[in-house]
């Protein structure tokens, strides 16, 4: 009689050979118990099976045998990032699409693997490859990117991350949500806006701590808090002032959220806040942000004297904006006036400063070149609402609903036209 | 003198990614850090030498050389940058690529001069720049900005913008034609 196990590895093949992969993803789910109790066999099954040919059977395996507890004397994880590296350089792509939820089990379980190495640099390509792998096409989210996007944290190696985080996301993988609930939607923007704060692009990183903080929610998330906290800084950096959240952010903001952040909210209004509550920034290891925040005043102060002031003295701008002295002050614009943030003359012999307006006369091809962009944009976004549409048009559910309710209608009008009928 | 790094910078980044254990060359380190300061990416140049090992870069001066740049530009300490570029005596390749870093770096001191400044004096020049005041005089001369009577002021006029891209009419009509078919629809 055949052990389980040797049937696992025999309706591996026979489906995997007839092409049936849905039912072999059935009998996987089922098998679950007979991989973990037959620990000491795994190796010798993974010999017999092919990565090409039965890549959702070795896949399977894989995540079993990784996913017993560290004690198990039969799992060796000194081979886990090799052969976890080997599987995903050369599974079939198609084949894997058909179990989603095991291979994005597979990429987490390798990412907490090094994380606790405490080398994650090298998941990083592995994890691309991953992605690249399942995603059906460029703009597709899966549970992986938060994979990526925390290793790149933690290895300081932000620039692989970005053709992920640059690229607009128009469709979510089939394992996000369901038992995963919403934690690696969260996680991905949460970890992505990091990253952009931490290269600095204040714009596109205050975008995805939005994102976090207006997930529809009937409670708190610890993710929603921590990125509301950041939320708050880079907007403090960016526009002076903290901007409100957009109107559909649910209730669960209001009322939990800015209780708990009170430190940042006072931050707004007072430069003194920072020493006062100190030991709540430093312990949510945002201290560095708020140092950030507290020097872009000085920038904001500096802006605000451009809209009161057509020349001013260099010595006046450092009182006015409490800077050390001229000097400061002019290293200060000079700074500002590199980075693109103000338009402004400065003239040494006399110690003046002349505020411009912005050259920019907007008729330039540039500027059209900006404009076709920006038009291209719209044009491809508004396609996309119209798929949208169209697919929630055919959705049987919808039409049912919309069916039904006209046909309540209809019967009330057939009662009317029978009376109109009977006068 | 080759100023394109960018092909060699990705090689390098995928050197970094794909080395075994996490850790890659010396070499590697040195080049990629130094050509991200010439790119002026002073974000990448900060993580890449927080995540070099802490044994690597306390046995190879000239990996702290490099870096002691890229602290000089990220305070935007001109003056300083200048002393540092020149205080160690550079190895191949990566001197190859500080010799282009030092004539960008003067390069976009020169050009915020000219866009910020209506009157400057000659010893914040020769600070910005790390040239003497000869070699000043002969570039200002250059790029025709008047010395004032007392030798000391300059006055600067802003450089030239660059030529604007040109693109086809047949593409420009390409795109209304698109535009407008969006719009009727």
């Amino acid at each position: 009689m055949a052990s389980p196990l040797e049937q696992f590895v025999n309706n591996v093949r026979t489906t995997s050979a007839s092409g049936n992969f849905r039912e072999l993803c059935d009998i996987i789910g089922k098998s679950d118990e007979v991989l973990q109790r037959n620990s000491a066999h795994l190796n010798t099954v993974l010999e017999t099976l092919d990565i090409q040919q039965h890549s959702l059977g070795v896949l399977a395996v894989l995540v079993a045998k990784f996913s017993l507890p560290q004690s198990n004397p039969d799992v060796d994880r000194t081979t886990m990032f090799q052969q976890i590296h080997d599987f995903i350089s050369n599974c079939n792509g198609e084949q894997v699409r058909f179990c989603p939820e095991l291979y994005a089990d597979l990429c987490h379980l390798l990412t907490d693997h090094l994380v606790e190495l405490k080398q994650p640099i090298r998941g990083i390509e592995i994890l691309r490859k991953a992605i690249r792998k399942i995603q059906l096409f460029d703009s597709q989210l899966t549970s992986i990117h938060a994979d990526l996007c925390q290793l790149c944290l933690l290895s300081k190696c932000m620039k692989p991350a970005y053709e992920f985080l640059d690229t607009d996301v128009t469709s979510i993988g089939s394992e996000l949500g369901g038992v995963n609930d919403s934690k690696h939607f969260l996680l991905y923007y949460y970890y992505g806006g990091m990253i952009y704060t931490a290269m600095k692009n204040y714009d596109r990183a205050l975008y995805f701590f939005e994102v976090v903080v207006t997930v529809p929610a009937m409670v708190v998330s610890h993710i929603m808090l921590e990125a509301y906290k950041k939320y708050i800084l880079v907007s403090l950096i960016l526009h002076g002032k903290i901007q409100p959240v957009p109107k559909y952010t649910s209730q669960v903001v209001c009322r939990f959220l800015k209780p708990l952040s009170v430190a940042y909210h006072e931050l707004a209004t007072s430069q003194h806040t920072a020493i006062k509550h100190r030991e709540t920034f430093v312990r949510d290891k945002n201290m560095g942000l708020v140092n950030q925040v507290l020097s872009s005043m000085y920038k904001k102060n500096i802006q605000r004297l451009t809209k009161t002031f057509l020349t001013l003295s260099l010595s006046d701008v450092a009182s006015r904006v409490q800077l050390t002295g001229p000097a400061q002050a002019e290293s200060y614009i000079l700074n500002m006036i590199e980075e693109g943030e103000i338009y402004a003359m400065i003239n040494q012999k006399d110690g003046m400063v002349v505020f411009l307006d912005s050259p920019e006369k907007y008729a330039s091809p540039e500027t059209l070149c900006v404009l076709e962009q920006q038009m291209a944009a719209c044009t491809k976004l508004h396609q996309y609402i119209q798929e949208m549409d169209e697919q929630i048009q055919v959705n049987p559910q919808y039409v049912k609903k919309s069916a039904g309710s006209h046909d309540e209608d209809m019967p009330a009008t057939s009662q009317n036209s029978k009376t109109a009928y009977s006068m | 003198m080759i100023t394109n790094f960018d092909k060699l910078c990705t090689e390098l980044e995928k050197q970094e990614l794909e080395a075994t254990n996490g850790v890659a060359s010396i070499a590697t380190y040195a080049q990629l850090l130094a050509i991200y300061l010439y790119q002026n990416d002073l974000c990448n140049a900060k993580f890449l030498w927080k995540r070099i090992p802490q044994n690597i870069t306390s046995s190879n001066p000239e990996l702290m050389a490099i870096w002691a740049i890229g602290q000089k530009l990220w305070k935007k300490d001109l003056g300083a940058t200048y002393l540092a570029l020149s205080a160690y005596t550079w190895t191949e390749p990566v001197a190859n690529i500080i010799r282009a870093l030092e004539e960008k770096v003067r390069e976009r001191a020169f050009n915020l001069v000219g866009r910020s400044y209506s009157s400057i004096s000659m010893d914040t020049v020769v600070l910005m720049t790390g040239l003497s005041r000869d070699a000043i005089l002969q570039i200002c001369r250059d790029r025709k900005w008047d010395i004032h009577a007392d030798g000391v002021t300059i006055i600067p006029t802003p450089p030239s913008q660059p030529a604007p891209l040109h693109t086809s009419s047949e593409d420009q009509l390409f795109k209304l034609t698109e535009f407008v078919s969006f719009l009727e629809n």
